[in-house]
């Protein structure tokens, strides 16, 4: 019951749970996902 | 027998503070167990102790036979807890979050499907299971909050103050669940301000102050136990002066209350006897008389104030 399994079960429901209410907000996806990513990129391939 | 709650010598300090004082307990399976006492009293700690929230600076408890300390995991598997604040994510649905505690508990997801639609329905909530926490009234939330405390079909239910803040039918409503989740078997440890709410639904009571224990008894013994805090009220047709009913040996104190007079007293019929006769030679008429039973709230006063405070 309280196996490795068990508790990584939890944690991965806890996660879910967490992207909910937390992380899938239009703000966070923009300025925490979208801006570094594409600011990694202008600095990696700038002309 | 074995007990669904035990609790030996419980003790916890925060800081020079000592919230629970070496309290010492037991909750029969089955029993509806009432912990009453004013804010500060050490209620919300020992619930946070046997939920293990927190952990005791002393003492041992033991929920549906599992040490607390020792074997926390198995404990809490086996309770159901309702918390004084709502702990329900507004941010989810109903229906999530009674699925994110049933998953919490490892509950099979066929018996998770069924639990909570049958509890949705049963406290009337199943319409609203797609909409957001963030959008529910207090009674809603606190209904939804009984749900997700008995998902996972616990052993012991754990209550603080469930129905602090509702309204008088949404109260009556989880009033009767909680009677009839006991009816199924469960054990309910209820903290509670509403001397009425513990009259009406607890076996035993339980009145604790300064992190003490004052008493455990059934509501009725300890009711008897402050037979001094009965009394009678009587009204004449005209004022009288309460200093004369003072001078009666079986009159512990009488105080004007309104237009009627209270009279303290271990002994009722002779007081009675007396008023009859007092009413007569003054050439007075009895409009009411009443013998009143000290009431629970009486009772808790006396215990956490002393005599005083309820015959004041």
């Amino acid at each position: 019951m309280n196996s490795l399994t068990e508790q990584f079960k939890r944690s991965l429901v806890i996660a879910e749970k967490n992207i909910k209410i937390y992380y899938s907000k239009g703000p966070v996806i923009i300025f925490g996902l979208v801006f570094p990513l594409f600011l990694g990129f202008s600095l990696r391939y700038r002309a | 027998m074995e007990y669904a709650i035990a609790v030996q010598e419980l003790t916890k300090h925060y800081e020079d503070v000592t919230a629970v004082d070496h309290i010492s307990f037991e909750v029969e399976k089955g029993e509806i167990f009432g912990f009453l006492g004013p804010n500060g009293a050490g209620k919300t700690t020992t619930i946070r102790i046997l939920t293990g929230l927190i952990k005791p600076d002393g003492g041992k408890a033991f929920v549906a036979g599992y040490d607390v300390l020792k074997n926390p995991i198995e404990a809490k598997q086996r309770v159901g807890v309702v918390p004084e604040v709502s702990n329900a994510y507004v941010d989810l649905t109903a229906w999530e979050n009674l699925a994110l505690i049933g998953k919490l508990y490892g509950v099979p997801t066929q018996k998770l499907r069924e639990n909570a639609t049958s509890l949705l329905k049963e406290f009337g909530l199943y319409e609203v299971k797609d909409k957001l926490v963030r959008a529910f009234s207090k009674g809603m939330k606190q209904r939804l909050l009984l749900c997700m405390a008995l998902v996972n079909d616990p052993e012991v239910l754990f209550l603080d103050e469930p129905t602090s803040g509702l309204d008088v039918e949404s109260a009556r409503l989880l009033r009767e669940k909680i009677t009839r989740y006991n009816r199924d078997g469960k054990t309910v440890f209820l903290s509670t301000h509403n001397m009425e709410e513990a009259n009406q639904l607890c076996h035993r009571i339980a009145i604790i102050n300064h992190g003490r224990i004052a008493a455990i008894d059934t509501p009725e013994n300890l009711r008897a136990q402050s037979m001094e805090l009965q009394y009678i009220e009587v009204a004449f047709n005209k004022n009288v002066n309460t200093q004369e009913f003072s001078e009666n040996p079986s009159i512990t104190k009488a105080v004007p209350a309104g237009n009627k007079v209270r009279i303290y007293t271990a002994d009722p019929s002779t007081v009675i006897a007396f008023l009859v006769e007092y009413a007569k030679k003054n050439n007075l008429r009895i409009l009411s008389l009443n013998t009143m039973m000290p009431s629970l709230e009486d009772v808790f006063l006396k215990l956490i104030k002393g005599k005083e405070a309820v015959t004041k």
